[in-house]
């Protein structure tokens, strides 16, 4: 029995140590793939870290907040709503439209053609002249005998996009890769290297990012590997993060913004077709144009075409550069055009004779904006756009040629409200016989659906 | 996401071909090549938009690539590469990955591409 015993004990501690070492390398090996070990060396933030501190950077800082900001004009969300729904139908409300960007290939231009019907709204003039008492139902009644398409307007509009002109972000890149292009890159090159030899053991199984390190059964080869891996990992994570702190450091991160403020020339030009009882059809085209005082052409011209990471960071840190970014400085200007068809629209039992479309418009404007107040988010508190225009009316015995003057001041009282002031001042009324100068005045609280602070 | 792809005894004559490309988004392309015979190149945007940019690999080496999205809106891009065979099958799983950011974001990938050592 003792006897029994003693060899029972014995191929205990034999058992014991034959399973010690598998048991040791089994603690000694966690699970896990280079892919897992990869990203656990990453930071958190290093995809989207340089995202994060933009969009801090950019919460509230939208001038386009303010309403009113009537130089402001810029076509770019158009733009991009444009082209990131090519071709999509889109509704609202009063609307229904699609649009379709066309491709042109190497072209400056860039074309978008947009068919639109609207829904019908019974000519204002038209309206005027309907007997008061029963003006409503006069309508209902009206409208009721039009289809759905008898407002429908078919636009082109083209947009100049070349070095000078446009907000399109090419040479974003170059300034982005004199930052990248000095990134440590030696550990992926030795993480090569290491797998390279690692591999030329036939016994050793083909390696990729899915390869758990416990299965490389020898335990030099594996700490090897993951030597390797991990330095390489480091090395990408510091580098990640230190782009994050130059994007910072530099103001890269706000170039876009000197593209936003790069000029632009629009036309847009459009047919509407009416049915008489909605008012005129007819043709309009607009130019228009509209450039921001800090912007990539003027980065350029001071440094020449090919701008260095310095020569931007010094652009960016100038107190002119940085009060006109602030303050966002805009000139915009249009010429407008619209020749409307002769019609007339007769309604004998409202005793209603009247003539539409008559005439020629041609109008420009010429508005400057700036932001008077911004806060610490730069936020614009305030801001303050003066305009002038000229019209001139021809075949119009109703109209007259004038010329109008404008200020308006809006400020932000308390999220979502705003209060706004505009003066105007014009040198005849827009209508005959009326008199020759007229002043005017509009004050308003306008309440923001959109504001981002109610949100919050 | 996967943001590491690795490839091992890749044959010696073998080419990368490696392409970025999106339907909607505007955005930035660059990727920095290296090997252990210290050929170092940067591909721009135009190189690998539409791509592919085709490298012969003849060393060890690896690859960078940064995406920097410039679109407002949150948008997509999508990463290609496959590695091709002198004898022009393709070696290994090509590597496609999605990339989501909107302005400001960069989006990061690592290549390593580990050679067959001739005997």
């Amino acid at each position: 029995m003792r006897y029994v015993t003693k060899n029972l004990v014995l191929w205990a501690l034999v058992s014991l140590l034959v399973a010690l070492p598998s048991a040791a390398q089994e603690a000694t090996c966690k699970p896990e793939t280079i892919q897992q070990l990869w990203n656990s060396l990453m930071p958190k933030k290093a995809q989207n870290a340089v995202a994060d501190n933009l969009k801090k950077q950019d919460e509230g800082a939208n001038p386009g907040d303010l309403e009113n900001d009537a130089s402001k004009k810029s076509f770019l969300p158009f733009l991009r709503f444009a082209l990131d729904r090519l071709g999509v139908l889109s509704t609202d409300q009063n609307s229904f439209s699609v649009s379709q960007r066309i491709d042109l290939g190497s072209s400056p231009l860039e074309l978008n053609v947009q068919g639109k019907i609207q829904e019908p709204q019974i000519y204002e003039a038209l309206k005027e002249l309907l007997p008061e008492d029963n003006r409503q139902s006069r309508i209902d009644d009206l409208l009721s005998d039009l289809e759905e398409s008898d407002d429908f307007t078919l636009s082109l509009s083209a947009n100049l996009r070349n070095r000078n002109f446009g907000r399109d972000l090419d040479t974003y890149g170059d300034l982005f890769n004199d930052l990248w292009a000095e990134e440590p890159f030696d550990g992926a090159v030795a993480l090569a290297q290491v797998i390279t030899e690692i591999t030329s053991d036939p016994k050793i199984p083909d390696i990729d990012e899915s390869t758990n390190l416990c299965s490389i059964q020898d335990e030099a080869i594996r700490r090897r590997l993951r030597n390797a891996v991990v330095r390489a990992a480091q090395e990408e994570a510091a580098a990640a993060e230190s782009l994050d702190k130059q994007l910072k450091a530099t103001r890269l991160s706000e170039f876009y913004k000197l593209v936003d403020n790069q000029p632009q020339l629009h036309l847009t030009s459009a047919y509407r077709w009416r049915d008489k009882l909605l008012g005129p059809s007819g043709f309009s085209a607009k130019l228009s144009y509209e450039h921001g005082f800090a912007n990539v052409n003027r980065l350029r011209k001071r440094y020449g075409e090919k701008v260095t990471l310095n020569e931007y960071s010094d652009y960016l840190s100038d107190p002119t550069t940085q009060s006109l970014l602030e303050h966002d400085d805009r000139l915009s200007g249009s010429i407008e055009y619209q020749d409307d068809r002769n019609d007339r629209i007769v309604l004998p039992g409202d005793g209603i004779d009247l003539e539409i479309g008559q005439g020629r418009l041609l109008k420009s404007t010429l508005t400057y904006g700036r932001s008077l107040l911004v806060d610490t988010n730069r936020r614009v508190l305030s801001r303050i756009d003066l305009s002038a225009s000229y019209e001139n009316v021809s075949n119009d015995p109703l109209r007259q040629d004038r010329g109008v003057a404008s200020v308006t001041y809006s400020a932000r009282v308390r999220d979502p409200w705003f209060f706004t002031v505009a003066l105007n001042y014009a040198n005849h009324a827009k209508f005959l016989p009326e008199s020759d100068r007229e002043f005017g005045a509009h004050v308003g609280i306008s309440y923001n659906l959109f504001s981002k602070e109610k949100d919050n | 996401m996967s943001n590491l792809k690795i490839w091992s005894r890749v044959p010696p004559g073998s080419t990368l071909e490696l392409s970025a490309q999106s339907a909607t988004a505007a955005f930035d392309a660059r990727a920095r090549f290296l090997d252990t015979n210290e050929t170092e190149e940067v591909w721009q945007q135009e190189d690998l938009v539409p791509g592919p940019k085709r490298k012969r690999l003849d060393f060890p080496g690896a690859v960078r690539i940064a995406i920097s999205f410039l679109s407002a809106q949150e948008q997509e891009v999508e990463l290609n590469a496959r590695i091709v065979k002198p004898d022009g099958r393709i070696h290994g799983e090509p590597y496609r990955e999605t990339f989501t950011g909107s302005q400001g974001t960069v989006a990061r990938a690592t290549i390593v591409i580990a050679l067959q050592e001739q005997a």
